[in-house]
C-alpha cells in the first residue's frame, strides 16, 4: 500500500470516528434529533411557502434513510475503489502515460 | 442545498434547469475534449463523481446546534478535474441521491445549480485567484472549499426566498440563509481542512494528477 492511500485510508477512519463522537455528543447535550438542516430549512420554506414537499419516488422513514445512505456510500466506495487503482497506481504515475 | 421536489414554482424549476444543462453541455465537451488528450482523465472523473455522491450526503453532527448538514466536494472536484465537468458529475450525483430520498427530480437543476455550479465556479475561482497570489496550496485549497460551500448554501437559500416569496425576496433570503448557518459554517470549515490537505496531499505526492483536468494548476501548484 502506498503512502497516499494509506493516508486516504487513515482519514477516512478518522473522519468517520469524529463523526460518531459528534453524534454521541449531540445525544449527551439532549439533541435527540440531529436531522439535516436542509430537511429543516425545506420545511419552512414549505410553512411560509404553503407548499407541501414530497419525496420524488418514495419516502423513507428513518431506518430508510440510513439503509440508503449507506447503500450510497456503498455504491460511492464501489465506484472509487474502481478508478483508484487506475488513477493512483504507482506503476503508471511512474510510466509516462499522464501527458499533463 | 437538496430541495425537495413540490417547494419551488414550475417557472424557476425550468430555469434553473435550462441553466444546468447549458452548463452540463460545455462540461460535457471538455470532458470529451480531455479524455482525448489524456486516458486517465476518465477514471480521474468517475473517482471525483463517487466523492461527489458520497460526501454530499455525508450528514455530519453538528452538537451544538443540534442538526446535522453535509459538505459538498465539489470546490475539490472543481480544483482536479475543472469546473464545468464538475456540473456533470454533480447532476448525476444529485440524481442518484434522489434514490434515498434526498433532493427531488423536478430539483435537480436547482440543486445542481447551487452545489455543481456556483460551489464548483466559487470554489475554483478562489483557487486560481490565491493561487495567483502566491498563497500556499493548502490555504488556496483550504479557502476554495470554504467559499465553494458558503456559496452552494446562499444559493439555496436564495433560490428559495425567489421561489417562493419574490415580493420580499431579501427579507427572506436572510430567514433561510440563518436557517442554514449555524449548522453549516462548522461544515464549511471541515471543508476547509479537508479540501485543503487532500489537495496539498495530492500536489505533494501526486504532482501529475493535478494537471490531468488541466485545471490552470500547472504553472500554479509548482510552488
Amino acid at each position: 500500500m502506498d503512502k497516499f492511500t494509506k493516508n486516504a485510508l487513515i482519514a477516512c477512519v478518522a473522519l468517520s470516528t469524529l463523526i460518531i463522537v459528534f453524534f454521541y455528543a449531540g445525544t449527551a447535550l439532549g439533541h435527540n434529533d440531529l436531522s439535516g438542516s436542509d430537511d429543516k430549512v425545506t420545511e419552512t420554506a414549505a410553512q411560509v411557502g404553503n407548499k407541501t414537499p414530497h419525496a420524488s419516488l418514495y419516502e423513507l422513514d428513518q431506518n430508510g434513510e440510513y439503509v440508503g445512505f449507506c447503500t450510497v456510500g456503498i455504491i460511492g466506495g464501489l465506484g472509487a475503489g474502481y478508478a483508484w487503482a487506475t488513477v493512483f497506481d504507482e506503476g503508471n504515475s511512474k510510466g509516462g502515460i499522464i501527458r499533463g | 442545498m437538496h430541495i425537495s421536489d413540490g417547494i419551488l414554482e414550475p417557472q424557476w424549476i425550468i430555469l434553473w434547469w435550462i441553466i444546468a444543462i447549458v452548463f452540463i453541455a460545455v462540461g460535457v465537451v471538455q470532458i470529451r475534449q480531455k479524455t482525448k488528450d489524456n486516458p486517465r482523465y476518465v477514471p480521474m472523473l468517475a473517482l471525483m463523481g463517487a466523492a461527489v455522491l458520497v460526501i454530499s450526503v455525508w450528514h455530519i453532527p453538528v452538537p451544538v446546534t443540534g442538526s446535522s448538514s453535509h459538505p459538498c466536494g465539489t470546490p475539490m472536484a472543481a480544483i482536479i478535474v475543472g469546473p464545468f465537468p464538475v456540473a456533470v458529475i454533480s447532476a448525476i450525483a444529485l440524481f442518484f441521491q434522489t434514490f434515498v430520498g434526498h433532493g427531488g427530480l423536478t430539483t435537480i437543476g436547482a440543486n445542481n445549480f447551487s452545489m455543481g455550479i456556483v460551489g464548483a465556479f466559487t470554489g475554483f475561482g478562489t483557487w486560481v485567484a490565491l493561487r495567483k497570489f502566491r498563497v500556499s496550496i493548502f490555504w488556496a485549497a483550504g479557502m476554495a472549499g470554504f467559499i465553494g460551500d458558503v456559496f452552494t448554501y446562499v444559493t439555496s437559500a436564495f433560490q428559495l426566498a425567489v421561489s417562493l416569496h419574490p415580493e420580499a425576496m431579501f427579507h427572506y433570503w436572510g430567514i433561510f440563509l440563518l436557517g442554514y448557518v449555524p449548522t453549516q459554517l462548522p461544515i464549511a470549515i471541515m471543508e476547509f481542512v479537508f479540501t485543503g490537505l487532500i489537495i496539498r496531499h495530492i500536489a505533494e505526492v501526486r504532482p501529475e494528477m493535478m494537471r490531468i483536468g488541466r485545471t490552470l494548476t500547472k504553472p500554479i501548484v509548482g510552488e
